[in-house]
């Protein structure tokens, strides 16, 4: 691990010059919110963000990825769909690079899924702490994710007229190989580094009423509880905290034809438990049919599902579900009832 | 940068094309279909099931019906329900389908060496019972007794009709018909599947049973197999969810924490008798 | 052969007929996997017989209604084009007052020479295979649903709402706006098009199987909208699935 500064001056320099090993993706500006995308010049780069309406797991599980190239008069003419091109994600921040490392965790899991590790394995990740925390409904400092440990080549810390930077891969040492906008850190950076890093600790607040290694067993105390027909009274079934959820992956599959009718893809569309035909089978049976079952759901396997096959919980605390939540149903408030806070 | 150079960069998604040998119309919604694979056997275990597509139509999951011993060639009994199925219905011999798989658990055949079995099936749940049953017919000597329970709505709706007359004639099983509504020409029982469980004789230390129908079937069937002294770890059953990828990925599947398509389809009730959207 | 698509239009701007027509860049595509025999015009050449109708408009004469069930006598698919046939849409909003009076208003002292009936959507009259919603329809679900067709099936409408289309798009929500937008209970298909370009949606591709009407209102109500706004926006295109708003402001 090497420890490096960087000016901010310098960002613009860097920007171009990742640019022309890569393609580089980070926060950029929509309206008064951020998205990521694709940066073509430093003026796009908007690293002062606090979150964005998507989050950037998307960014290596995109909706409609082709999967399969299909002939339509010939079956054995399919060919696979793999697809990765080199990219880098700046500005990252650790949340969503804890949303990324889960989706890493499954779509390794046996079998491995080619289409998402192969993009996955071409990706550089470049994350950038958080100052302060980013919406009301955020938990990350519930759930020790606002710092981060593995899962990125190089983190920058913000220190005001500088970023102090962390390598952890050796891909990350190499992509910034000998540009020169980096230089060691000083004894000086460090003292910054750790005054930076007490205002930030001071500035998260706990939101839980309890702590987080209790979810999975409050919630399972409470799988026939009331709330959960309350929130189902609510809730739209409009599948929002499930498509901006760093760390949901539920997909469909279906087939897109082209006007000759002979050639077509099959993709992969984002899914979601919450859609009211997700666990419907031929027949007409449904799995699901309420939304009061359908958000349990949606918490069970965040915090209990995934607590008991890989020992972790599949939420990182982003915030994003409760925040752009139409009928306002927030995640913390769910939790905090069931931990009876 | 994740390293994932040791793993297999193969798209888990691309069918294999198996070619279509004969299509026999079993009732007016289901029809068998004898398929055959390019390269290679299937080399299914029983009650597995296979993803099919067909280009430009869309993929679903489908039981292999036949027994596990030959699976050069393997079974598809398919009900017209949807898009894919519909689609399927208008192939003919010679046509190609997509296969992925064999996926799922499929049935542990060797906990059950030995002992007397008790199939009990509902409509489409033949299909899938039927590879456990051929291949236990196959192994005669390897089980004690053989009962299969058969129950579909009407005596034209029965599947392998012309099997389950030389079933009824083989020394080797026993098996019982029900439907819930007769028709013309039809003589044997009338009545849901559970009234047949009465006239069967069930040593409950030795059974072990099999459930496979309709999702409204199955708590019917347990209570009265828990009401014949037949032990929870002796009932299997095989459950139907909405399956997209077969992979433990699309999430469609699950129940609870379970990936059907992975750990299922074939659960032992002990297992699941506690998985509150199991039943 | 290639199959023989007809398009017919009833009571409607014709708006969803130019979409189709507007398809340059598909059109010599599409010419080439079908026959298009009637467009434009009702029907008056007898004995066509088609593969797939598609309808345009509701069905507010009884004239329309013969015409209507002509067509379905005579096409294997019938598809049921635009909101205006699917739901009734802007047409519908007569309904919701005395026909006479509406007669009266739109033609002044002539109106006993125009009758008018209640508004109907194509469905209330024959039955239809596949209703493509929108004002307009969308093109790409013209060309996907077309492309359905030809390959043999019925395409099913999306079970989802036009959120997750919004959402996909990586749109900032109008409600962080301010702008109240029935996107949550509405149909997808569209992609978002209104949302995308900062219009709010207004339900022109009918409601999702199961909308939560109930939550929707509240949120409405929230937002500071009055019984009759609540109403009018409900109502624009949906006049013909009535809501009960007396729960909601009552007291
Ligand atoms: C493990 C497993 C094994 C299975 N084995 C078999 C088997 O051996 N044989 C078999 O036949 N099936 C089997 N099934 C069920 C089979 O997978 C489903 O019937 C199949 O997925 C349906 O796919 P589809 O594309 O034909 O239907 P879909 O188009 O997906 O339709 C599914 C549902 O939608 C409804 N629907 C279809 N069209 C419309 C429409 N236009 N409007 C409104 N609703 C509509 C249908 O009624 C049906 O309920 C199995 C399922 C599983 C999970
Ligand atoms: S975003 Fe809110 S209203 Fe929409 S499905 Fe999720 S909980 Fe329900
Ligand atoms: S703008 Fe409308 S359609 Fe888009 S997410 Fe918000 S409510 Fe849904
Ligand atoms: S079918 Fe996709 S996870 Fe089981």
């Amino acid at each position: 691990m090497k420890t490096l500064v960087l000016s901010k001056m310098d960002v613009p320099g860097l920007v171009e010059a990742l640019g022309e090993t890569a393609r580089l993706i980070g926060p950029r500006k929509k309206e008064h919110q951020f998205v990521f995308g694709q940066i073509t010049k430093p003026e796009q780069l908007a690293l002062e963000y606090p979150t964005t309406i998507l989050p950037p797991s998307r960014q290596l599980f995109p909706n409609d990825e082709p999967l399969v190239r299909l002939r339509l008069d010939d079956v054995a003419a399919s060919r696979e769909i793999v697809e990765g091109e080199k990219t880098i994600l700046l500005g990252v921040h650790p949340c969503d690079v804890q949303g990324i490392n889960i989706l890493d965790e499954v779509f390794s899991d046996s079998p491995p899924d080619a289409n998402y590790l192969t993009r996955r394995s071409q990706t550089i990740i470049i994350a950038l702490e958080c100052q302060a925390p980013c919406s009301p409904y955020n938990l990350c400092f519930d759930k020790g994710t606002y710092r981060l440990e593995w899962g990125y080549d190089l983190l920058m810390i913000d220190l005001g007229d500088r970023y102090f930077v962390f390598t952890r891969t050796g891909a990350g040492e190499e992509l910034i190989g000998d540009l020169p906008f980096f230089r060691a850190a000083t004894p000086a950076d460090r003292e910054a580094l750790g005054r930076a890093r007490e205002t930030q600790a001071g500035s998260f607040k706990t939101r839980l009423a309890g702590p987080v290694n209790r979810l999975p067993n409050a919630l399972k105390e409470a799988y026939d509880d009331l709330l959960w027909e309350a929130v189902g009274r609510r809730c739209l079934s409009c599948e929002t905290c499930t498509n901006v959820c760093p760390t949901c992956y539920c997909f469909d599959v279906a087939d897109e034809v082209e006007l000759d009718l002979v050639n077509g893809t099959r993709c992969r569309q984002w899914d979601s438990c919450q859609s009211c035909t997700f666990a419907e089978v031929a027949g007409g049976e449904n799995f699901r049919p309420r939304p009061s079952e359908r958000q349990r759901h949606r918490l069970f396997k965040k915090e209990v599902y995934q607590y008991e096959k890989y020992g972790r919980s599949a939420c990182v605390g982003c915030g994003r579900c409760s925040a752009q939540c139409v009928a306002s149903i927030r995640l913390n408030e769910m939790y905090n009832q069931v931990l009876g806070g | 940068m994740l390293d994932t150079a040791p793993i297999s960069r193969k798209s888990l998604f691309v069918p294999e094309a198996a070619r279509i040998l004969d299509v026999e119309p079993l009732t007016a919604r289901e029809k068998l279909f004898r398929v055959s694979l390019n390269d290679r056997p299937l080399g299914h275990r029983p009650c597995q099931f296979v993803e099919v597509s067909i280009a430009g139509i869309g993929e679903a999951p489908i039981s292999v019906s036949s027994s596990p011993a030959s699976s050069e060639i393997f079974d598809l009994c398919v009900r017209d329900v949807g898009t894919l199925t519909q689609a399927m219905h208008r192939l003919e011999p010679g046509d190609r389908i997509g296969i992925r798989g064999p996926y799922g658990n499929g049935f542990p055949v060797e906990k059950i060496i030995g002992k007397d079995l008790l199939f009990v099936c509902g409509g489409l749940g033949l299909a899938p019972l039927r590879s456990l049953i051929l291949h236990c017919i196959e192994n005669r000597a390897s089980f004690r007794r053989l009962t299969v329970l058969y129950g579909a709505k009407r005596p034209s709706e029965r599947l392998y009709r012309e099997e389950l007359a030389a079933w009824a004639k083989d020394e080797r099983l026993d098996l019982r018909e029900t439907v819930d509504v007769p028709e013309e020409g039809w003589t044997g029982n009338v009545g849901v599947i559970t009234t047949l469980f009465r006239a069967v004789e069930v040593d409950p230390l030795e059974t072990v049973a099999v459930i496979v129908g309709p999702p409204v079937m199955y708590k019917f069937a347990v209570l009265e197999l828990l009401q014949r002294g037949i032990m929870e770890s002796r009932i299997y059953m095989s459950l139907e969810r909405r399956m997209r990828c077969g992979l433990g990925k699309c999430g469609h599947c699950q129940m609870n924490g379970i990936y059907v398509c992975q750990e299922g389809p074939v659960f032992c009730y002990s297992d699941v008798k506690k998985v509150k959207e199991a039943l | 052969m290639k199959p023989k698509v007809g398009v017919f239009s009833f009571t409607s701007c014709e708006g969803c007929q130019l979409t189709i027509l507007n398809l340059e860049d598909e059109m010599l595509d599409l010419l080439g996997a079908i026959e298009i025999v009637n467009f434009r015009e009702a029907i008056d050449e007898r004995g066509h017989e088609y593969d797939v109708a598609f309808v345009e408009g509701s069905i507010t004469t009884p004239e329309e209604a013969e015409e209507v069930r002509e067509i379905r006598e005579r096409t294997k698919i019938l598809v049921a084009l635009g909101a205006c046939a699917t739901l009734g849409g802007i047409n519908a909003i007569k309904n919701r007052h005395d026909l006479h009076q509406v007669r009266r208003k739109v033609y002044g002292d002539g109106a006993h020479h125009f009758p008018t009936e209640a508004t109907q959507r194509v469905r209330d009259v024959v039955p239809v295979e596949y209703e493509m919603h929108g004002c307009p329809i969308s093109k790409r679900e013209f060309l996907q649903v077309t492309k359905t067709l030809l390959l043999g099936r019925v395409p099913r409408p999306s079970p989802h709402a036009v959120c997750t289309e919004c959402k996909t798009a990586g749109n900032v929500c109008l409600f962080d706006k301010g702008i109240c937008c029935l996107g949550p209970i509405t149909r997808a298909g569209c992609g978002a098009i209104c949302p995308t370009y900062g219009g709010d949606c207004v339900a022109c591709r009918g409601l999702v199987d199961e909308p939560n009407l109930a939550s929707m209102i509240e949120i409405m109500k929230s937002k500071g909208m009055s019984r009759q706004e609540v109403e009018d926006r409900l109502t624009q295109f949906n006049t013909l699935e009535p809501v009960d708003l007396e729960p909601h402001f009552s007291s």
